[in-house]
């Protein structure tokens, strides 16, 4: 026996014997896969980016706006909930998510308000409010009374109808609706719609907190004939070898009559009222602004709504521009931009 | 001694001149002729030094003067004995019997080290790891006293043989037994830790076709995934070039050597860790003690511990596989997280440069990151194409050595859908 067969076999001896472990042989076998398919449409995305992201991030822009201003976008289908675009901030390394943090909505809100006052009842169609400066009972207030006044401090001085107090958002009109309902209906109401409970009774009529994403998913429920949906991720995922599709969850909240004209009085603000920076988009889009300390925009169309948010997000001090100047247009640029390459998603209203 | 020196003359001198045999070493006496001679009181036969029954027993002659007399034969029980020794080379047939008999007793002991090492860290309590550090005792105390009757009876090529057999094996057998019973929890508490063997698949939509997109999520390398990426060549190429080709196992021999040699006479300092020892190093942090001290114990632990994966993953895959999922880069656990964060795609889908430079950043994740160290990690993805032509494994690498990092910016897609994911984790609840 030779040396060089003697160390093979030294050799095959001790690789043969190397001791494996059960839970080893396990660690590198192919691995199970699951799947996800999101509604993310990356050409929605690409288009926020594009026109809400890259316009507040730019040089002249950042003259204007302090360099914290941050922004939130979500643009959601009306019939399923899909998330089509989803942005949750405009800085760069951010993984703050914008868009699910509840800020004041301002008078974002108050197409909501208006359908849930007709939906119970609580005011007519024909109805007509005095746009003055008044006053309200208020047991927490200043000498007992709350008196807010219309942004910039300008009134009609003549009764209103309530599509000409949507389309410009009159504070006064709109507190004289909210006194005219009950708390106890128009609370479930709310909560039906997935947002959530305002704190003050008093000041829920100029808007509360919510979040922009819970905002667009309950104003899909104005242009979807009454009927809301929650907002959905994930369209089908792969659990177990099968592709299950997740089921949208929808809710009738209003009248269809009743979403109808709160559409038409929005068609309105976009035509007349404060959203007219997107007076072009009347025909297949009905908008909404809202001005809080941050910049608020909402724009419904027949299959997709999209809801924009700008502000600060480390302090509550005000940007200084109001959702008609500021949110509205960038927001109506990207829907603009965006019939362009997907026209099918904006169908005309009287199509 | 001066009865030894007496034999040895004798015997030298009375040889027959034209004897080949190997004139014998001096046996030592019996052990019961010389003390007993002292106290032997009873006048036998046997030549004593003190007769007790003469008379003159105080008028005692003084000692012969030995230099100026010729050498007197002394009388010893064993002169004229036939001595019967035995000589492996007059028996070639008993020392071949004997060397194959060992080597097959020696490899059933080797196999049958796994069993005992494999009961040990199953069953695992210190009992069983107890009785398996006395086996190389028993065994050395067997040993021993094997060779001591194979000496005696002068078959001393076999007990030479026998000795650094069996001592060999039981110095590996305490070495593979400290090994399972030091490392076993802390591998097992790393391997733990790996980064889930699930991985996730996104789809979303571009207008309206579905496209795949990656996150910088965590996931576990398997080994279909390593074999079809270029990773499988390029780490190895600058991290461990011969480790399909060694038979040392855990370590390096080769860049041992070269690197003591180094270290002692070109004050260079250079790294001899095989990729087995890399891993024994995420899996042991060391502590930031720098004393020499600590550092040899620090390192003497490493390999015990690659010795223990050496023994757990032996094939070069699942060693490259389980050093690519310990690696930290960027504070995240494994390669699958630094290909989808710095390239946005896959292990599986990397172009060789791409590979390279990943291959290249795991010496130093930090110095050689490639957002904030470009010119370093450039220079380093370099070496790596060069080590790998040197190594056979690619050629006509200067484009791709000329090639830009490719890195992806902050993958505005993937960010977008990772807000995606939080917020529908969120409304989930």
């Amino acid at each position: 026996m030779n040396r060089r067969n003697f160390i093979t076999l030294l050799a095959a001896a001790s690789v043969s014997s190397a001791c494996r472990l059960p839970g080893d042989d396990s660690l590198f076998k192919p691995r199970a896969v699951a799947e996800q398919h999101w509604s993310l449409d990356l050409q929605v995305q690409e288009v926020l980016r594009d026109h809400i992201v890259a316009p507040l991030r730019s040089k002249v822009t950042k003259r204007y706006l302090h360099p914290n201003t941050d922004a939130a976008c979500v643009l959601m289908s009306n019939e399923t909930g899909d998330v089509l675009g989803y942005l949750g901030t405009i800085q760069d390394g951010s993984l703050f998510d914008c868009a699910s943090h509840a800020r004041n909505s301002g008078s974002a809100c108050k197409p909501l308000l208006y359908a849930a006052a007709l939906d119970t009842h609580s005011v007519t169609r024909d109805d007509t409010f005095m746009d003055a400066k008044m006053s309200f009972p208020c047991t927490e207030c200043l000498n007992h009374e709350y008196s807010p006044d219309n942004y910039g401090g300008n009134y009609a001085g003549v009764p209103l109808t309530l599509t000409e107090a949507l389309a410009h958002s009159s504070n006064v009109v709109m507190m004289q609706v909210v006194r005219r309902m009950n708390l106890s209906t128009l609370l479930p109401i709310i909560a039906a719609l997935g947002l959530p409970a305002p704190t003050n009774y008093n000041t829920m009529a100029l808007g509360w907190d919510v979040s922009p994403l819970a905002l667009c998913a309950a104003m899909t429920a104005l242009p979807n004939k009454g009927i809301a949906v929650r907002p959905r991720f994930i369209q089908q995922q792969r659990t177990n070898e099968k592709l299950e599709a997740v089921t949208p969850i929808r809710s009738s909240i209003f009248d269809s009559s009743v979403s109808r004209f709160i559409i038409e009085a929005m068609r309105a603000c976009l035509t007349r009222g404060t959203g007219r920076a997107a007076a072009d988009l009347a025909t297949y889009m009905a908008g909404k602004t809202g001005s809080s300390d941050s910049a608020w925009a909402i724009l419904c169309g027949r299959k997709v709504t999209a809801a924009l948010w700008i502000g600060r997000r480390d302090t509550n001090f005000d940007i200084g521009y109001t959702g008609g100047t500021l949110a509205m247009p960038l927001l109506a640029e990207a829907i603009r931009t965006l019939k362009k390459s997907r026209p099918q998603l904006f169908p005309a209203w009287d199509a | 001694m001066t009865n030894r020196r007496r034999i040895r003359s004798t015997r030298s001198a009375g040889a027959p001149p034209g004897n080949r045999v190997r004139p014998e070493r001096p046996r030592p006496l019996p052990a019961d002729v010389w003390p007993s001679e002292i106290f032997d009181r009873s006048g036998s036969e046997r030549g004593s030094l003190r007769d007790e029954s003469s008379d003159d027993w105080f008028n005692e002659e003084p000692a012969p003067d030995t230099s100026q007399m010729p050498p007197a034969p002394i009388e010893s029980p064993l002169n004229g004995v036939p001595q019967k020794t035995l000589h492996l080379r007059r028996h070639p047939r008993v020392a071949r019997a004997a060397a194959l008999a060992a080597v097959p007793l020696m490899a059933i002991g080797l196999i049958f080290r796994a069993e005992l090492l494999k009961f040990a860290t199953i069953g695992g309590n210190g009992l069983v790891l107890c009785g398996l550090l006395m086996v190389p005792l028993i065994v050395a105390y067997l040993t021993i006293s094997l060779v001591r009757i194979l000496v005696k009876r002068g078959r001393k090529a076999l007990a030479t043989f026998l000795c650094c057999f069996s001592l060999s094996f039981c110095g590996w057998l305490s070495v593979n037994v400290a090994a399972a019973w030091l490392c076993d929890g802390e591998i097992d508490r790393a391997l733990a830790k790996l980064p889930p063997a699930t991985a996730q698949i996104y789809y979303v939509h571009r207008g309206e076709k579905e496209e795949q997109i990656y996150l910088p999520a965590d996931y576990r390398i398997d080994l279909a995934e390593l074999n079809a990426s270029y990773s499988t060549y390029t780490v190895p190429a600058i991290e461990d070039e011969r480790i399909r080709s060694r038979w040392e196992g855990v370590l390096d021999l080769r860049s041992l050597l070269r690197a003591v040699r180094d270290t002692i006479f070109f004050h260079r300092k250079e790294g001899a860790s095989t990729i087995l020892v890399q891993a024994a190093k995420w899996i042991r942090i060391k502590n930031g003690d720098q004393t020499f001290g600590s550092r040899l114990k620090d390192k003497l632990l490493q390999w015990l511990l690659a010795l223990r994966l050496w023994q757990r993953f032996p094939t070069p895959e699942e060693q490259i596989a389980l050093y690519l999922n310990l690696v930290e880069v960027d504070g995240s656990h494994g390669m699958a997280y630094a290909a989808i964060d710095f390239f946005g795609a896959p292990l599986g889908r990397l172009t060789l440069e791409q590979s390279a430079l990943l291959a290249g950043i795991l010496n130093n994740p930090t110095d050689y990151n490639p957002r904030m160290h470009s010119d370093s990690a450039r220079n380093r993805r370099n070496l790596v194409l060069d080590k790998m032509v040197n190594n056979g494994l690619a050629q006509d690498v200067g484009l791709k050595k000329a090639a830009d990092l490719g890195l992806t910016n902050a993958a505005s897609a993937s960010r977008f859908a990772f807000f995606a994911r939080i917020a529908n984790k969120r409304t989930a609840k």
